[in-house]
């Protein structure tokens, strides 16, 4: 083995870039491991994992590139350090071919006074705070991705922003649509009349979605951040948008979306919402809450959040349309199972799409594990081994360190994907499928590699599973919508747009196999 | 509001993920996508330093500091002897440029300035003796700044040299600088020979007083005004004081002309100036200074009120801090050499005349003064970036002086340095290069930067004092 190791003084480049470069650097011949990356800590822990730390390595600060890599042979690892300054050097070159004039600083921008009104921030997160500072003091306001801010640092510019009538979106927002643009994460959506406020990524993208799917639009979606409705978060902007949207007259229904908030916010964000002289749908995402919800409609799940919306903008209960989805292999799919094969196996990129599932999973009685648990008992002890019916967010801090999240790069999950699926109680496959912008350009490409080996795979074993997706996506998606479902059912995957669809076809098919066991325990049907 | 933005056209700024850009551009956004890099060098701890001085009423300060900048009204009152002038000055302390330093720690050229000053004093008779003396702590070595002075390279002022007198009109303060000795073989850049001698004592006894009758006759000369004039025509008053110093004669000279004085002297006095190029930059100096020492004491406000250099260390000082001196070490300057000088010719950067770049002429208006990127290297495209760069340190723009070129945009003015740290963008100066040794003179002329420890240790302290 060669190893190489170096380090670039005060050469910035973002990280999902040099993530890229990364993978795309690993992917070469003879090349073992690489690293591409800011020398922060957490870059520097890979390294030593790497066992490629050097004194250089050691001393080098956030603001320094690092380059490691482990080959075959000096030859590789020389190719690759010609591929990673190539792959940079590109980056330059690119921007020089515009001719465009370079910023660097919000300021230059602001101080041009052509009306910038929005940042999209997704800096590392140690700097973020900082530059959003900078951002709401020019009157700008912020949409920001970063997580890794601190909460008081998120206090302090939530209260700024508040103080100067400014949107502080984040940290740690995924998605919204403002005035139909899609921020972060996002579908691209009809607009309408239903203004929607969420501490929540995916779960904002299905009701937007859904919105859609069921002839209806909406007029903003703005997201929170996780934090927001927290003790500390205090609901400072979902108290600050619903206002927003209370004035707003495109704006006729008001949806809320998120998990419980803590009390002393709910409260507040309850009553203020109380308040407003327009019908508010609330979505807790079926979980219960001891407070008067006054006229508030509550509504258990993301499609009947969406449905509840639609209703109360045009008067008549919509219809979803999910163009794609048939239980027609079902029957076909079950009868193919052994009675080992008993658990649900749900991968998912999205938090909330995973969380619906599981409360749905636990409405019904069907005991769950997972990473991200609705309560300590379901903790799986192990991230990486499944037990029973298992439901794991793959966007989770602990599978994202280091890594994009998977809905930007879904192969990360394709390797959990194919494992699941060959276990031995493996009924059902159930795995969700973001469209939109931010998202993968072709996720549904990346996802059926993987389940095109891994049947590969149980078919040698004269075994198979039941595969289904749901996929947050809308007709106007720069993924094609139909192009993505497509390929999903060619491989012969049931495919819906609605998650809580999909959770729910999964809870029966496992029930079947359930019935079935206790009616025939010799094992597989005839 | 909130809702104002509802309905807008959204112009968005991306910064990190380019991607976010690209869906940005595809969905038909104007979009800018920044180059940027983390502020402040990365450093945490100082980004919450700045992010702690970020608020309301640090805004306040500076607002307040940069109007007294801006409304300071600095005219040329008169002409003193030192010790009678300077408050502080002593019969045994003797000025010199930059932030406070021990006979020990000098450069060449300001040890042969002090040498010079001694013997001119007549406190001396050999170089010898002068140095002894120099070393043997008896006497008190204190910066210009500490006297409200201001002196070019090596700044060095004694009892009884003639100054300037800058009063501001708008304000109660004033400033002081000594005259201007023009190039080659002289006290500021170190050389004490007889020739040098025998000017300073010329200049005491013949130039002094007949400037001092012709601007008392005068009534006063706005010298902020002549600089906005010059800025007009090609100077940046730091090392290009051509077009300022043939205002200031137009202005004298009536009153030289009035004045009491030997036909001889009068043909001397105005030859002297005429021949000198540089005869305003003292009195540009002076008025940077009366101007910034108007904001000096402004409690909060983080910009800076001084930048100055001994040729051993870098200093400045800060409108909230006061008196307060943040030092880091004296950086080599980059530019063009006289024929015959070598790099190792060069002493590290060095004077007061820094005090023009604190106020927004100099390196900040090099975009004023295309030439002069003939004397200190680079392109006109240099000049006119250098000065872009610097309205990104400071806190607004001056309502007196303007560029022509920018729009006739006010100069840069009032260095912040929340926005130095921040950003990473130190200020720009344009200055000459003393040689090395003692004596010898100018060897050219360049661009220079602080050094980031200023900038650094003042934010911390600005942030210890008033950080939120």
């Amino acid at each position: 083995m060669y190893n190489l190791t170096m380090v670039k003084p005060n050469l910035y480049s973002d990280s999902v870039s040099l993530m890229r470069l990364s993978n795309d650097v690993a992917a070469l011949e003879g090349i073992q491991d690489v690293l591409v990356g800011m020398a922060t800590d957490l870059n520097r822990e890979l390294l030593a994992n790497m066992g490629a730390t050097t004194a250089e390595t050691e001393a080098a600060t956030p603001n320094d590139l690092l380059i490691a890599v482990i080959a075959v042979s000096e030859a590789a690892a020389n190719n690759a350090l010609a591929a990673i300054e190539e792959g940079m050097k590109k980056k330059k070159a690119a921007r020089e071919e515009t001719g465009n004039q370079v910023f660097e600083l919000i300021d230059e921008v602001a101080e041009l006074d052509e009306g910038f009104n929005i940042a999209v921030i997704s800096a590392p997160g140690t700097y973020a705070a900082h530059e959003c500072l900078t951002a709401l003091s020019k009157g700008i306001h912020v949409f920001l991705f970063s997580d890794n801010v601190s909460i008081e640092e998120e206090v302090r510019l939530k209260e700024l922003a508040n103080s100067k009538g400014l949107l502080m979106m984040g940290p740690d927002c995924g998605t919204a649509i403002i005035n139909g643009t899609a921020l972060g994460f996002a579908n691209v959506v009809r607009l309408g009349d239903v203004g929607i406020v969420a501490a929540s990524g995916t779960g904002l993208q299905q009701v937007t979605q859904l919105i859609d799917a069921m002839g209806g639009g909406i007029t903003q979606a703005i997201g929170v951040g996780g934090r927001d409705l927290s003790s500390k978060g205090g609901g400072r902007t979902m108290l600050a948008a619903l206002d927003a949207l209370r004035c707003d007259e495109a704006t006729r229904v008001i949806v809320l979306l998120s998990k419980p908030p803590a009390p002393e916010v709910a409260t507040k964000v309850l009553e203020a919402a109380k308040n407003i002289d327009k019908p508010v749908v609330l979505c807790l995402l079926g979980r219960e809450l001891e407070a008067d919800l006054g006229s508030i409609e509550l509504a258990g799940n993301l499609e009947a959040t969406a449905a509840a919306a639609v209703r109360l903008a045009t008067g008549s209960s919509p219809v979803l349309s999910d163009p794609y989805y048939s239980e027609a292999p079902l029957a076909a799919a079950l009868d193919a199972l052994s009675t080992e094969q008993r658990y649900v196996r749900g991968i998912f990129c999205g938090g909330t799409v995973c969380d619906e599932a599981m409360v749905y999973f636990r409405s019904q009685g069907l005991p769950i594990t997972s990473n991200i648990p609705l309560s300590d008992d379901e903790r799986l002890a192990n991230v990486h081994t499944s037990a029973g019916n298992t439901f794991i967010d793959m966007g989770d801090d602990y599978f994202t360190s280091g890594k994009p999240h998977p809905m930007i790069d879904p192969s990360l999950r394709n390797k959990r994907i194919v494992h699941d699926a060959l276990l031995d109680d493996t009924a059902v496959m159930l795995i969700d499928v973001e469209l939109g912008y931010g998202s993968h350009h072709d996720p549904a490409g990346v996802l059926v590699e993987a389940v095109h080996e891994a049947n590969a795979r149980l078919s040698v074993e004269g075994r198979s599973v039941l595969w289904i997706a749901s996929v947050i996506g809308t007709a106007g998606d720069p993924q094609g919508f139909d192009a993505q479902c497509n390929k999903l059912l060619a491989a012969n995957m049931i495919v819906t747009v609605s998650n809580i669809r999909a959770a729910r076809l999964a809870a029966r098919a496992i029930a079947d196999v359930a019935t079935r066991a206790l009616a025939n325990p010799e094992g597989r049907q005839p | 509001m909130i809702r104002d933005l509802f309905g807008a056209d959204i112009k968005a700024i991306n910064l990190g993920s380019k991607d976010f850009y690209d869906d940005l551009v595809s969905q038909g956004i104007d979009a800018i996508n920044l180059e940027w890099k983390p502020a402040a060098r990365g450093n945490k701890h100082l980004l919450e330093a700045v992010d702690a001085l970020t608020n309301d009423a640090v805004e306040a300060a500076n607002a307040e500091a940069l109007e007294r900048i801006n409304a300071a009204q600095p005219f040329l009152v008169g002409v003193g002897r030192a010790l009678d002038t300077l408050p502080g000055m002593t019969e045994d302390t003797i000025l010199h440029a930059g932030p406070p330093i021990t006979w020990e720690r000098m450069c060449g050229p300001l040890r042969g300035a002090i040498i010079g000053g001694l013997l001119f004093e007549g406190r001396a008779t050999t170089p010898e003796e002068a140095e002894a003396l120099a070393a043997s702590g008896t006497l008190n070595f204190s910066p210009c700044h500490e006297h409200d002075a201001v002196g070019p390279m090596a700044g060095v002022i004694t009892p009884s040299m003639p100054v300037f007198i800058l009063e501001n009109r708008n304000g109660s303060n004033r400033s002081y600088a000594t005259m201007n000795e023009g190039l080659g073989k002289v006290l500021r850049f170190g050389a004490y020979s007889e020739e040098v001698l025998e000017r300073l004592r010329w200049m005491r006894d013949v130039l002094a007083p007949a400037v001092k009758q012709a601007i008392e006759l005068s009534g006063g000369i706005d010298i902020k005004a002549l600089i906005a004039q010059a800025l007009h025509m090609g100077d940046e008053v730091h090392n290009r004081n051509k077009a300022a110093t043939s205002l200031f004669i137009r202005e004298l000279l009536p009153f030289l002309l009035k004045a009491q004085l030997e036909p001889d002297e009068r043909i001397e006095v105005i030859g002297f100036i005429n021949a000198n190029d540089h005869f305003f930059l003292n009195l540009s100096m002076a008025c940077s200074k009366a101007m910034l020492d108007a904001a000096s004491g402004v409690e909060k406000s983080t910009l800076v009120t001084c930048m100055c250099r001994n040729g051993t260390d870098f200093g400045i000082r800060v409108a909230g801090l006061g008196d307060e001196w943040f030092t880091g070490p004296a950086e080599e300057v980059k530019g063009l050499l006289f024929p015959g000088f070598t790099d190792a010719d060069k002493n590290p950067d060095m004077g007061d005349s820094a005090i023009t770049e604190t106020v927004g002429v100099g390196g900040f208006a090099m975009a004023a003064s295309i030439a002069i990127v003939q004397f200190v290297g680079g392109s006109p495209a240099d000049a006119i970036r250098y000065s872009e760069r610097m309205y990104a340190i400071t806190a607004g723009e001056s309502t007196t002086f303007s560029i022509p070129v920018l729009g006739f945009r006010g100069n840069p003015t009032g260095i912040d340095v929340r926005k130095v740290v921040a950003k990473d963008i130190l200020p720009q100066i344009n200055t000459g290069i003393a040689h090395v040794q003692a004596g010898i003179g100018q060897v050219g002329a360049g661009l220079v930067n602080p050094p980031w420890e200023c900038f650094q240790s003042a934010l911390e302290a600005l942030a210890d004092k008033y950080g939120t």
